[in-house]
């Protein structure tokens, strides 16, 4: 890891993630987010809401680095992902675990080897790791599909896939972009509970999400976007702190 | 052994299957055929350089080991014969002999021209064919100086003017089948290259997941680049075998038309086996090269 893109102030157990004055204004010039701050906890459960447009896509992009801000700092791990250079942008995402609403599964791999691809990029031998992606698979209802393709899999499966690679390689920050939004009612609940198993492992849990109801019944600390701008943030004492 | 490779095979099929990167096979068979052809050119550029290397130095290697002597007088049998017995008394000189007017004749007959009783008018050069041992420096000199002293006006001719010019023509052959082939190369590898980002553009999701899970840039390049050292090895290998099919044909028909040129030295030899041998080799290599440079210059167009 670069030194020089540390920042002294941090500290296990502290902000997850910090933003700063955050803005991004894509090459088209739409500003999408505009002097966005806050800070999440380490072993937090969070919800991103807004409506469509706001930025909530975008926010979730700078969490997990497939963006850099325009303006403002955003510090993840303690590390300013702003000037960050690119090569120490890999080990950061490898502390991410990230659910996409289209669950992005690639789709001439097996479930196996799609849940797998976290540690096969590490170049972890298969020896090390088929067993945990044996029982994560079993865990999440799928142990006997594991040779299966993504297409073979209905959206709910296929989500469950995603939601494994996502959680496989023990992420201390899991984000999930409308993990609900796909499925049945009755799945929705099923994944929430396994976000909450997983939170109470000591990941940091964002879930974006639409489902209000949802996020009233949980009574997690939220973030509100509105036209990019952040209008609720999460009181940080407010914050249930999962029990390691 | 056979069980041994048979499960080989199946590991190095199941990692294939296992490719985190999809393969299109849409874009593997014209590019292997593109970059075959051009290891076949290239091969045939280099045997071709191989060949005219050797001609060159075979004709040299002649025309170094003779000279010839024109008398020009006195000019009987006699003193010809006389002439050959001091040149042959040289350090140096392998072999002196008169040459006929008979066979002089016959050698200015061979210059094409039906002359008839003409050429038994006129004046034959009386020449002395001498062998001498290659590389020996001082001979004409010394053939100059002895005969000069036996009372003989004659020419030494050690044919250093086409010695010469083979050489010339040979380097010159040689630099521009090396040009032909530093062409093919850098063509081949402009092509992979090219190859390789275009596979990773149409592969920019993959590429975008992998990244997203924490992939570097060497894990993804290193993706891209075996595929391409496989494909340059199996180009490599068609096209060596093509030159090789190619040049074989080339030098049989040579070999009944037209020996003289190369002073009967073979076109092919087995020695010129390396070219195709190491022909794979080398394409490959380039191929995992130019796709790994491509690959890593794509790569950094992302976050």
């Amino acid at each position: 890891m670069n030194e020089k893109t540390r920042t002294p102030a941090y500290r296990e157990g502290g902000p997850i993630v910090r933003f700063d004055k955050v803005g991004v204004t894509y090459g088209s010039g739409t500003q999408a987010l505009r002097n966005v701050s806050f800070e999440l906890e380490s072993g937090g459960f969070y919800f991103l809401t807004g409506p469509s447009g706001a930025g909530k896509s975008t926010l979730l992009k700078l969490m997990y680095l497939a963006l850099r801000p325009s303006q403002g700092r955003a510090n993840l791990f303690g590390v300013d992902v702003g000037s960050a250079s690119r090569d120490d942008l890999p080990m950061l995402r490898r502390k991410i675990g990230v659910v996409f609403q289209d669950f992005r599964l690639l789709p001439h791999l097996s479930v196996f080897d799609n849940v797998a691809m976290p540690f096969r990029v590490r170049d972890v031998p298969m020896a090390d790791y088929a067993e945990d992606v044996d029982d994560l698979l079993r865990w999440v209802g799928l142990g006997g599909r594991i040779d299966a393709l993504p297409e073979t899999l209905s959206g709910g499966e296929q989500q469950r896939v995603a939601i494994a690679r996502a959680v496989v390689g023990k992420p201390s920050l899991l984000i999930a972009d409308e993990p609900t939004g796909n499925v049945d009612p009755d799945m929705g609940a099923r994944i929430i509970r396994l976000f909450i198993e997983l939170h109470k492992l000591g990941a940091t849990v964002v879930i974006a999400t639409h489902d209000l109801d949802l996020v009233r019944r949980s009574g997690a600390p939220v973030l509100r976007l509105e036209a990019g701008e952040l209008t609720q943030a999460p009181h940080l004492d407010s914050v249930p702190k999962a029990k390691r | 052994m056979i069980d041994k490779l048979k499960s080989l095979w199946r590991q190095i099929s199941r990692e294939s299957d296992r490719a985190l990167l999809p393969a299109d096979s849409r874009q593997v068979r014209p590019l292997t055929i593109v970059v075959s052809i051009m290891c076949a050119l290239g091969c045939l550029a280099g045997l071709g350089a191989s060949a005219g290397f050797r001609a060159a130095n075979t004709w040299t290697s002649d025309l170094k080991s003779a000279m010839s002597v024109v008398v020009q007088s006195p000019r009987t049998d006699e003193d010809l014969t006389r002439a050959a017995q001091i040149v042959g008394r040289i350090q140096g000189v392998t072999r002196s002999e008169a040459m006929s007017r008979e066979r002089a004749k016959e050698l200015l007959r061979n210059y094409g021209t039906d002359m008839g009783a003409t050429l038994d008018a006129l004046p034959v050069p009386r020449l002395i064919e001498v062998g001498v041992v290659a590389g020996q420096t001082n001979v004409k000199a010394d053939i100059e100086k002895a005969l000069k002293v036996a009372g003989f006006t004659m020419v030494v001719d050690d044919h250093s003017r086409f010695t010469g010019e083979v050489l010339r023509t040979s380097t010159v052959v040689r630099i521009v089948a090396i040009m032909a082939l530093v062409a093919l190369v850098v063509a081949a590898i402009a092509t992979i290259a090219f190859a390789a980002r275009a596979a990773l553009e149409t592969r920019r999701e993959a590429v975008n997941i992998l990244h997203l899970v924490g992939a570097k840039d060497s894990f993804v390049a290193r993706e891209v680049q075996i595929r391409f050292l496989r494909l340059g090895f199996v180009a490599g290998l068609l096209g060596a075998n093509a030159a090789g099919v190619i040049a074989l044909i080339g030098s049989t028909v040579f070999a009944f038309g037209a020996s003289d040129f190369t002073s009967g030295a073979p076109l092919l030899n087995w020695t010129d086996l390396w070219i195709l041998l190491v022909a794979p080799l080398v394409t490959a290599c380039a191929s995992a090269v130019a796709a790994d440079l491509a690959a890593r210059a794509t790569l950094r167009d992302l976050v």
